[in-house]
């Protein structure tokens, strides 16, 4: 028994070493096929070389081509383009059977094997065969003329190096204010001092400028400065309009100067947030858009506590956020507000009069209450920033300020990159206003604006009325489409800024709507509002159509790129154009892919 | 105890002689299979060769050679194109001044003699050049397509032993 089954397992062992050496010729045997594939590879290859190398005169017997050149389809110009640029012309331009039958009539004497031709998966020619599992392919990227088209001339291309155009630089104001009342009442004698920078650019000129000023009370003293000069007629209660500045203006830096003080009864001093800045000019520049990574604050300085409300708006999103601060004052405090809900992040002690938030410290903090970042992509969020622990009555004390040197720094990816295009800020005009609320505020208001080129942002400032302890209904819309709606988004009671881009339609070419409703408890002066729309425009084109002379060609190129602009109040000045002389370069249809297959 | 060890030794001996058995049935067929495998082995590397030889051959129509423009005195590699289609010029040197032996050299195809048959689309010889197979032992070719005067042509090469 014991005999058995050791020979049982011998022959199977044998067997199975015996199975693994038949294995030997499988391998010979794909090899073999391996080679045969290569053979077909090799013609698949010639084949489409030959349709390269031969030209339409070389296969101008052929029934097909003979019979074209004798219609006068194909012209003497035509007799240098390979036989391939002749296919893909007759192809792409809806002659299929032509296409075909010049396939047929050029490979079918020259392979004895079965094949096809293809382009971006259309089968030009195939053979009548039966399909085989061994397959040779071979690629070719062709691109041509269109039959009869000029095969040599001058082609251009143009770019904008100067550009004049007419533009709109506005510095709006934030949200800032300090106590001018003491807490048993009355004046505390305090002086809130906001300057904001203005940074006109050095070639710019002026063309006109007006400054609204609104103070954080209704009856805040206020006096204004540019450059450290007063301007006359700048003494107010709560709010002033100047016009016509232009004469206290210089290229390059300018300082807008504020001072707020105790009126009759208002306990803070400062800015509401509805105050702007708007200077015409025109400029010899294509790119006056000011850097979108850091955003400057304005220098505050008070004797008593400060708190200011930053607003950024970030077309796109933002991946980093750090806030550095340079202050005078004990501690800062540093918040974050978005959609009408504040979120705390974290008090600091001014060290060396410095406060520093790195991005970590605002994220975790973020996160720790269900925000994230992704939450401001392309939406207002607002940094509010305490110097000292603010109070809205206090006696005069040591001297606080935030200084223009503090900043926020964001890392994000915008939706829209500017670099290389021209832009241009335009304010929007009110369109209507209606359902009147107290004296210049309005429940439903509209602006409407017209929109060329790539939209960059719609962004608005503005002047708000709430109503304590109402819950009005919000809603804001751009065209037909809801971009904020309370309820079920909660209630913004300082909507001073609203802005938005274009993700799916808000803003398109052609007339848009930006409008706001709101319920009895809120309202909006659109007098005191400012909406304005930043867009860009290219400010180059390419190669354009071939020309038998350069100045034709140029000629094109400039002409394209200013109907680029047509309907814009903007103006060439200087134009760099690139002309090349053509022989052979290929245009009208392509590029396709060729595949010819051999099995 | 007795019985058992007996029947243990008979059982024994049957084994053995079974197992050398098979053992000796399966040496002899293993060795046999074992040479065909080894002759297999060398005859598929040589139809490799061969192969890569004949590529080597049919590739000569399509490349310029050393220097672009050979002659008789200056060439280095043999190749029988410029711009892409095969240069007339460089046929006639071939068949008048480089001759077959130095050709032969010139390509490197191991043991091996090249033949080739160049044809228009009719399949009417237009050019021939290098040793038509007489009793060959093995013969190995390949078709390719090229241009040649303007016109397409079918070369068939044809490498043999």
């Amino acid at each position: 028994m014991k005999g058995i089954v050791f020979s049982t397992d011998a022959i199977i062992a044998v067997t199975l070493g015996l199975l693994l050496l038949s294995l030997i010729p499988l391998t010979f045997e794909s090899r073999h096929e391996e080679a045969s594939f290569q053979a077909l590879g090799y013609q698949a290859n010639d084949l489409l070389s030959v349709l390269e190398t031969l030209t339409v005169s070389d296969i101008s017997q052929k029934p097909t081509v003979s019979s074209l050149i004798a219609q006068g389809i194909i012209k003497d110009k035509d007799l240098n383009k390979t036989v391939l640029d002749l296919i893909g012309t007759f192809w792409y331009s809806g002659n299929e059977s032509i296409a075909s039958n010049i396939t047929k009539e050029v490979l079918e004497s020259l392979s004895s094997r079965c094949f096809s031709l293809q382009t971006d998966g259309d089968t030009i020619y195939s053979s009548d065969c039966p399909p085989s599992n061994t397959v040779a392919v071979s690629f070719r990227t062709a691109s041509g003329y269109g039959i009869g088209k000029p095969i040599a001339g001058y082609i251009a291309r143009a770019w904008a190096t100067k550009v004049k155009k007419n533009n709109t630089l506005i510095v709006k104001g934030d949200v800032i204010s300090s106590s001018v009342k003491k807490p048993t009442g009355g004046n505390n004698k305090n002086y809130v001092n906001i300057t904001y920078d203005l940074n006109i650019p050095s070639s710019a000129v002026l063309i006109d400028s007006y400054w609204f000023i609104e103070a954080a009370w209704t009856d805040n003293n206020l006096k204004a400065y540019i450059n450290g000069v007063y301007i006359p007629g700048s003494s107010a209660f709560g709010s002033v309009l100047l016009t016509h500045l232009n004469s206290y203006l210089q290229p390059g830096h300018n300082s807008l100067t504020v001072v707020y003080s105790f009126g009759f009864n208002g306990e803070e001093g400062g800015d509401d947030g509805a105050s702007h800045f708007v200077l015409n000019y025109s400029i010899e520049e294509r790119e006056t858009l000011p850097p979108r990574n850091k955003v400057y604050f304005a220098s505050v300085y008070s004797n008593c506590s400060i708190q200011y409300k930053k607003p950024i708006f970030v077309p796109g999103d933002v991946k980093n956020l750090t806030v550095n601060l340079t202050l005078i004052g004990s501690t800062a405090t540093l918040r974050l507000v978005f959609e009408g809900q504040t979120y705390n992040i974290s008090t600091k002690n001014v060290v060396n009069n410095n406060a520093y938030w790195n991005d970590s410290e605002i994220r975790n903090a973020l996160n720790s209450y269900n925000l994230y970042y992704s939450n401001f992509s392309s939406k207002y969020f607002w940094f509010v920033v305490e110097v000292d622990t603010y109070h809205s009555l206090e006696y005069l004390g040591p001297q606080r300020a935030i200084l223009n040197s503090s900043y926020v720094e964001i890392n994000a990816t915008y939706r829209t990159q500017t670099y290389g295009y021209i832009d241009l800020t335009r304010v929007v005009p009110l369109y209507s206003k209606s359902n009147q609320d107290w004296d210049g505020f309005y429940r439903d208001v509209e602006w409407r604006f017209n929109s060329s080129g790539i939209p960059l942002t719609l962004d608005s400032q503005l002047a708000w009325l709430y109503y304590s302890g109402t819950n009005p209904s919000q809603e804001i819309k751009a065209n037909s489409i809801t971009l904020y709606k309370h309820p079920p988004q909660p209630l913004i009671v300082e909507l001073a800024r609203f802005g938005y881009t274009n993700i799916s339609g808000e803003i398109i070419t052609g007339v848009n709507s930006y409008s706001m409703e709101f319920g009895k408890g809120y309202a909006i002066n659109p007098s005191n509002s400012l909406v304005d729309y930043t867009y860009l425009l290219p400010s180059l084109v390419g190669y354009g159509d071939v020309f038998n002379t350069s100045e034709l060609a140029v000629d094109d190129a400039t002409k394209r790129l200013k109907n680029l602009w047509v309907g814009e109040d903007l103006s060439l000045v200087d134009v760099s154009v690139e002309n090349k002389s053509l022989y052979g370069i290929q245009w009208l249809w392509g590029p396709g892919l060729f595949k010819l297959s051999v099995w | 105890m007795v019985k058992y060890m007996l029947n243990k030794g008979q059982t024994f001996t049957y084994d053995f002689f079974m197992a050398s058995v098979i053992f000796f049935i399966l040496l002899i067929i293993v060795f046999s299979y074992w040479t065909y495998v080894i002759k297999e082995t060398e005859e598929t590397r040589k139809r490799e060769d061969a192969f890569n030889y004949l590529i080597a051959a049919s590739q000569v129509w399509f490349k310029e050679g050393y220097p672009k423009y050979w002659d008789n005195s200056s060439v280095i590699e043999i190749g029988l194109a410029n711009d892409r289609k095969i240069n007339a010029t460089k046929l006639q040197i071939l068949n008048s001044s480089i001759g077959y032996q130095k050709f032969l050299s010139l390509l490197n195809v191991g043991p091996y003699n090249v033949f080739y048959n160049v044809t228009d689309e009719n399949s009417q010889t237009i050019f021939w050049f290098g040793a038509q197979p007489s009793q060959a032992k093995n013969v190995y070719q390949i078709e390719r397509v090229g241009v040649l005067n303007n016109k397409p042509v079918k070369i068939k090469t044809i490498l043999w032993d």
